[in-house]
């Protein structure tokens, strides 16, 4: 079982960023084709009930934020040659998104950082990264 | 980040001989060393009291097994040209035994099956491999 596809949920954070350099490690050996998945929650924004416009703004401005940031991702990859592919996607669960990514383009690793933007305690799992581990169908490589 | 010193977490399941294959394939032959650890729990008897304690016989009936399975993926790993390294540990908590093993080493990667011996419900992390990949203090890759 050769590691061919790997995904690498990316929200920004440092552990992320781990996480993404540790992909370009094993993806270097095993010259795997690494899938960059960045989730916006459609849910849990601000001032909705005040102006709905306010979510739209909102969305587009971090689809902006995240294809910047993606895109840097994609330069550091494609300086050590390992083909990238990078998407966005909103959702209203992540880890649903994660999981469902994963088994409609036949994953076979997922790399992801232990927490995300909302970690702060160190000594348990993220959300996401649980029930990630939990629900996916194939290996996590889970980075502290 | 290269996984140069890999822990396998092995209770001779076949999650936990799928984890091995995985961490085969994750490790570099030229830098990497693979250790397995494997918990003895030992045996409750209840005419010494509340403590769980090994007999002399089992201890080297179970130390005989172990080092049969081990000389097994010795073989395995020596087609990859990996050098394994065998640590039995002696503990009545599995997870606890692994945990302070591994955060006493200097581990680069936990590989571990999602499940081990008792895996039924395949839909959730097994309560070794979940206490492991909330509190180790490494990477850990939870295998499917």
């Amino acid at each position: 079982m050769a590691f061919s596809k790997i995904l690498v949920p990316f929200d920004g954070s440092s552990y992320s960023m781990k996480a993404f350099k540790a992909a370009l490690g094993v993806a270097k050996k095993h010259k795997s084709k690494v899938f960059v998945l960045s989730c916006l929650e459609k849910d849990n924004l601000g001032a909705w009930y005040i102006d709905k416009r306010i979510n739209k703004q909102i969305i587009s401005d971090a689809k902006k934020y995240a294809k910047s940031f993606l895109i840097k991702l994609e330069k550091t990859a494609s300086e050590s040659q390992i083909p990238v592919s990078i998407k966005i996607q909103e959702t209203k669960s992540i880890a649903k998104e994660i999981i469902d990514f994963a088994e409609s383009k036949k994953i076979n690793l997922i790399i992801m950082g232990s927490h995300g933007q909302t970690g702060f305690n160190l000594l348990v799992l993220g959300s996401v990264s649980n029930k990630v581990s939990q629900l996916s169908k194939c290996p996590v490589l889970i980075i502290k | 980040m290269e996984f140069r010193n890999i822990l396998v977490a092995f209770d001779s399941s076949s999650f936990a001989s799928r984890a091995f294959k995985n961490a085969l394939e994750i490790a570099d032959p030229n830098s990497s060393k693979i250790t397995i650890a494997t918990v003895v729990t030992g045996i409750y008897q209840p005419s010494i009291g509340f403590s769980m304690k090994y007999s002399k016989e089992l201890l080297e009936k179970h130390s005989k097994i172990l080092k049969k399975i081990f000389s097994g993926l010795q073989a395995q790993a020596q087609k990859k040209g990996l050098s394994l390294t065998l640590k039995i540990l002696y503990d009545p908590s599995v997870s606890k035994a692994i945990l302070n093993y591994v955060n006493s080493q200097k581990f680069d990667l936990v590989v571990i099956g999602s499940h081990g011996r008792t895996g039924i419900n395949k839909v959730i992390l097994g309560s070794v491999a979940n206490e492991i990949t909330q509190k180790a203090k490494c990477p850990v890759m939870v295998v499917k």
